[in-house]
């Protein structure tokens, strides 16, 4: 990397944007231009979404890079989006715009008008359109996207960076695309906005592709941005994650390297901020409970100078059959093993003498052809007949497949993985065992699709998703 | 789910229990099968599985034992016998070889057992994985005297020549990507104990079908040093193939290594 960027360039939430702003009609001519370039120019759009993923063989230089479901995915697609923001300013002048052009984000989750997808992407106009790319789940039609995909509440209460229920990520080697060790950022709204958009934005090998790619990533990055400025958020210092380096190509052409060294301080660094950003909803997604016990945002005691990260997660049960989903509300039971559950004095969510005891629930081994564009909401011992409001109170997670066909075969030396999600319970666990609510024995986990389609019921609908079987559904606790 | 993410979640820092690695046992276990192999090949007691058992080094080194085809030594079958002797020290060889690349499929196994069962579990998926690689030396062996009449090095290069094309075929590849497949293990209902016998069957037939061949080679190598020296060799390649983040390369590489080395056996015999 060079030396430090003179030039602050701001990041502005796109659907506040002034009136008669420029801002996308310079982004939508830069686009234009890049899709008319060769192929193989390193500055064309093709081969920069290509940089993410693609299925075109032989690979080119720096192709299928991107990093999912592992510590290195926020610091790959900052690095990735910096560059390629490089690529559209220095197009947006060979036009004749301004040189401090600066991706806009979409901050989906501010209210439920900017949940939409900006109107500058929705319409074909006959194709001439550059910024439009065909999408799933009325989107396009100006559907909001649901508000449980797009909040970041849990991710943003997260306080560790590493840990796969953390908010970066799990441990994983560098090499694969897809580990399946993905930090709750990267969960939701990273995989589920990828997910419920659907069509190009569902699948690695073409999300680039979908010009609405970069201002989602914009607002991941800009919510890591406010993570990592919240006292006591970290981000990693291990070596392993911060001198990883990765290559990528700049708006001359030229194949340049960051290190993860190099990209934290992105306004001294890399020359670009953001704007103000738009408060972030409470931490905690459950609704308030007067008889909810206080749920410790850390595990760190009085004298624990920071939070101190789980220890090894135990088994305490697990689904005994796999699970097939095809876009339809389905539920599988998990018996707790009681011997198991028992010494550790009253049972899992007590207050004394467990008061660090983390519970997690995760949905492991999934598998299946191709993302279906649905994306579920995970509930825990869902009522039967509970409204949208009180169902809301039993989501402990998403459940997306972003990723899933790569997963599954991958290229190359890759090795195959089955997808995962894992999620912390604890607070839930906690405030059923305080209204009485909370089984011993066993607990139900229901997925019901969420959006428009879940709204209106699938019973009477014909066709089924592309079948994703879950393999197992567990309970641990550490 | 990643077998090798399994595995290395437990790097994840300050760990709060300062716990021993859930399959720290079966890496004693493996250590132990290399030192009861080398003292029982530098004692004498055994000379390798080959029913000719040319027990002499390979290039560079030198044999401990030199013993003619037609008299064996204590404690080896004669010709053409599969004895239990033999079987047995397969079996001591796939514990010290084999049983280190099945280390993340164990890991997999414990941490994803109650923990109450974890040891039942883990021991049920290693003596599955370890009768699938014993059931193919006992094929082995029940086949010797097929390759017993040509010269040991002949066959050992044959051996090294087959392994080396293995190495290259898609069959490998995708045998090798099995496995580092993981597999769900219910904690309750029928399945749970079926589970990891399941487990175990699924990952040590992926394994099997990834080194039939270099296991192979270990059924028609000499004894002695020599059979040492292989048994190092071909447990390099294993693991590296399966620990590598680039694991093609190090197919493509081994498979060059191997047929590199089988005309040289087959020109210089006391190299196997």
């Amino acid at each position: 990397m060079g030396n430090p960027q003179q030039v602050a360039h701001v990041r502005r939430n796109v659907w506040t944007l002034p009136p008669g702003d420029l801002t996308l009609a310079h982004y939508a001519a830069a686009v234009a231009e890049m899709k008319k370039r060769e192929p193989d120019d390193p500055t064309s759009w093709t081969y920069q979404a290509a940089l993410h993923g693609t299925s075109t063989t032989p690979a080119l230089p720096l192709w299928n890079g991107c990093k999912h479901g592992s510590w290195y995915f926020l610091a790959w697609h900052r690095m990735y989006l910096w560059y390629f923001e490089r690529i559209v300013r220095a197009t947006v002048v060979q036009l004749g715009g301004p040189a401090d052009w600066a991706l806009p984000f979409w901050d989906y989750d501010a209210d439920r008008e900017q949940a939409r997808i900006p109107p500058a992407f929705r319409d074909e106009e006959g194709g001439s359109n550059p910024l439009f790319a065909d999408r799933a789940n009325l989107v396009n039609e100006g559907e909001p996207l649901p508000v449980e995909i797009t909040s970041p509440a849990y991710a943003m209460g997260r306080t560790l960076f590493v840990g796969e229920t953390e908010f970066g990520g799990g441990i994983t080697p560098n090499g694969s695309t897809f580990w399946n060790r993905k930090g709750a950022l990267e969960d939701t709204p990273h995989n589920v906005v990828h997910s419920y958009i659907g069509r190009w934005m569902g699948r690695t090998t073409t999300a680039a592709l979908d010009p609405v790619f970069w201002l989602h990533h914009a607002n991941i990055d800009r919510l890591w941005s406010v993570w990592a400025s919240r006292a006591g958020h970290d981000n990693p210092d291990d070596p392993r994650w911060i001198s990883q380096e990765y290559s990528f190509f700049d708006a001359d052409g030229s194949q340049q390297s960051l290190a993860a060294s190099d990209i934290l301080d992105i306004s001294g660094r890399l020359g670009y901020t953001y704007e103000e950003p738009v408060p972030i909803s409470p931490p905690v997604p459950l609704p308030p409970s007067e008889r909810t016990p206080p749920v410790p945002e850390s595990t760190s005691g009085p004298s624990t100078p920071g939070p101190t990260p789980p220890g090894r997660r135990e088994m305490a049960g697990s689904s005994e059959q796999p699970l097939r989903l095809v876009g339809r509300a389905a539920s599988v039971a998990v018996p707790i093993d009681r011997r198991t559950t028992l010494p550790l004095g009253e049972a899992l969510g007590v207050d004394e003498p467990e008061t660090d005891r983390h519970v997690f629930l995760s949905v492991e081994d999934i598998e299946g052809e191709t993302n279906p564009d649905t994306v579920y909401g995970i509930y825990v011992n869902l009522p039967e007949g509970a409204s949208r409001e009180q169902a809301e109170g039993h989501r402990v997670g998403n459940l997306s497949f972003f990723g899933i066909e790569r997963a599954q075969d991958p290229r190359g030396d890759e090795h195959p993985h089955g997808l995962r999600v894992s999620v912390e319970i604890t607070p839930l666990v906690r405030r059923l065992q305080a209204e009485n609510a909370w089984d011993e024995a066993r607990l139900r986990v229901t997925f019901l699709p969420l959006g428009p389609a879940a709204a209106e019921g699938r019973e009477g609908v014909a066709d089924e998703d592309p079948p994703v079987e879950i393999g197992r559904v567990s309970l641990s606790y550490s | 789910m990643a077998l090798e993410g399994a595995g290395r979640t437990r790097t994840a820092p300050a760990s709060r229990s300062r716990r021993p690695r859930v399959t720290l046992g079966y890496e004693l276990a493996a250590v132990a099968a290399w030192i009861a192999v080398i003292a029982l090949t530098v004692t004498g007691a055994v000379h390798g599985l080959h029913p000719a058992a040319p027990a002499t080094a390979p290039a560079g080194e030198v044999a401990h034992h030199h013993v003619s085809p037609a008299h064996p030594p204590h404690g080896v079958p004669g010709p053409g016998t599969a004895g239990f002797g033999s079987l047995a020290m397969w079996t001591l060889m796939c514990v010290a070889m084999m049983l280190p690349a099945a280390l993340p499929a164990l890991a997999h196994v414990g941490e994803n057992s109650l923990r109450r069962r974890r040891r039942r579990a883990m021991a049920g998926f290693a003596a599955v994985y370890l009768t699938v690689w014993t059931g193919y030396g006992a094929l082995l062996l029940a086949a010797a005297p097929l390759w017993s009449r040509p010269p040991g090095h002949a066959v050992a290069a044959g051996a090294l020549a087959l392994a080396a094309a293995w190495q290259l075929t898609v069959h490998k590849r995708r045998a090798l990507r099995d496995c580092h497949r993981s597999f769900p293990l219910p904690l309750s209902g029928p399945s749970a104990a079926a589970g990891p016998v399941r487990f175990g069957l699924r990952h040590g037939g992926a394994c099997l079908r990834s080194c039939w061949a270099l296991m192979a080679v270990m059924a028609v190598a000499g004894g002695g040093a020599a059979m040492l020296a292989w048994m190092a060799l071909l447990t390099g390649i294993v693991l590296a193939e399966r620990f590598a983040a680039g694991p093609g390369r190090v197919t493509r590489l081994a498979a060059g290594l191997l047929a590199a080395a089988a005309p040289a056996v087959a020109l210089i015999p006391a190299a196997v």
